[in-house]
């Protein structure tokens, strides 16, 4: 199986969409017959590049960080471009599947991106393979300390690694895993809780504050400098 | 009321879109002090997502363009009117980018609304949030609905209330501007 990987991140290193690739590309490659082709985003905003590339591929991925509650204008831009090369083709084009994480840690922010693009494949003429969403790898990295926020963040790794290991073998994105793996839809009550006890001893922007002072501008976090 | 319209129109092909929005701004500017921008003639960079904006430079972007233009304008209007033809079922990704720099308007730390996590506000108003749509060949009302969505979020995300929305194929600049008028 030829996988196509879409990487949407704008970032050059330490993105979160790559740190997911990478496991649910262990677990994919693990069937030794598979192979995979990783590409970012802006290496295929040219149409030659873009139409070889998505010819070659039975399934194309396209991971992308959630911007502002959608994907992000680097990734539209993709597919403004890919729209005609796919309407357009001769050839079967390749299955869809796609990974959303976003920086909050609840699934719902990414459900009405989610929607928007299994419609879009049908625009494309493509199949719909199933979207992967997971949040709150940012949130993780800041509000948690380091002993849970590691433990935390290899659960994540071995979740998508698991559902690529899966992919790799059915050529499926299995339904009850990315659901397992979405956890949680909303936040829930004991989140809450704890969110308002944090708050409540003034600990909540523990970890953000903490970057702000090592970067000498912790007295200007509430500027406004546009008004 | 001051409004501002940001024009994501990158399509010359679209020229009839250009036009609508000029003949709406001229209805609004006899009630209101208007500004109709259009994006494709301003110099804008696309989010780096490095939060500069947020942890180097508290509340300003790293990027030196005409989006600083923007901020200014965008603080002080009181309705925000985002227009766009749709192009492949979504507002144009020239539109898209504008609203991914518009990230260093909130502040980072978060709150719980609705059960929710969003971002708290950074400045003390923001303005309220509208969008006009043109629709492409195959827009049907699963794309309208899906983009007013994503949308009704985005202006909880920036602690704005999302007032109006309207398909300007449906609807005359005078309808849309009594509309907006009554928002
Ligand atoms: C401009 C911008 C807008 C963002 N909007 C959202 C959002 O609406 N919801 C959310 O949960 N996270 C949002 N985030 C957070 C990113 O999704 C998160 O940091 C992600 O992990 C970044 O992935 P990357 O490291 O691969 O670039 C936003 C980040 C940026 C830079």
């Amino acid at each position: 199986m030829k996988l196509v990987v879409v990487n949407g991140s704008p970032k050059k290193s330490a993105s979160n969409t790559s740190m997911l690739l990478d496991s649910f590309l262990a677990g994919f490659e693990a069937n030794r017959q598979n192979l995979v082709s990783v590409h970012s985003v802006k290496d295929l905003l040219k149409e030659e590049k873009l139409r070889a590339v998505f010819f070659q591929a039975d399934y194309m991925m396209l991971a992308f960080p959630l911007y502002t509650n959608a994907m992000n204008a680097w990734v539209k831009r993709f597919i403004e471009m890919l729209g005609p090369i796919a309407r357009n083709s001769q050839e079967p084009n390749p299955k869809l599947l796609f990974l959303v994480q976003s920086g909050f840690p609840e699934a719902t922010h990414s459900r009405d991106v989610e929607k928007y693009l299994q419609k879009l494949c049908r625009r494309l003429n493509c199949d719909y393979e199933g979207t992967i969403i997971r949040g709150g790898i940012d949130f993780a990295q800041q509000a948690f300390p380091s002993f849970c926020r590691k433990g935390l963040i290899q659960l994540v790794k071995n979740g998508i690694r698991k559902i690529g290991k899966t992919f790799g073998e059915t050529g499926r994105l299995d339904q009850k895993m990315l659901k397992r793996f979405s956890f949680p839809e909303r936040l829930p009550w004991i989140a809450i809780l704890f969110f308002h006890i944090y708050s409540f001893f003034g600990v909540r922007y523990y970890g953000f504050d903490a970057i702000l002072k090592k970067n000498n501008v912790f007295e200007y976090k509430d500027a406004t400098p546009y008004f | 009321m001051l409004i501002t319209i940001l024009n994501g129109n990158d399509s010359s092909r679209e020229k009839g879109f250009d036009d609508y929005l000029r003949r709406l701004a001229k209805e609004l500017d006899q009630f209101h002090q208007v500004d109709c921008i259009h994006l494709q003639t301003m110099d804008i960079k696309d989010c780096m997502g490095c939060f500069g904006c947020w942890q180097k430079t508290p509340g300003k972007c790293l990027h030196r363009d005409d989006m600083e233009l923007l901020y200014i304008k965008y603080v002080r209007s009181e309705l925000v009117l985002f227009a766009s033809p749709i192009i492949m079922g979504f507002p144009s990704a020239l539109l898209k980018r504008s609203h991914d720099r518009l990230i260093p308007l909130v502040h980072p730390y978060v709150d719980i609304a609705n059960n929710d996590f969003h971002h708290m506000a950074r400045y003390k108003r923001y303005p309220n949030m509208g969008l006009l749509l043109a629709k492409e060949a195959d827009t049907d009302q699963e794309d309208i609905q899906i983009i007013t969505s994503i949308y009704k979020r985005i202006a909880l995300s920036f602690n704005s209330t999302f007032v109006y929305s309207a398909v300007i194929d449906d609807k005359t600049p005078e309808v849309i501007a009594y509309e907006i008028g009554r928002c």
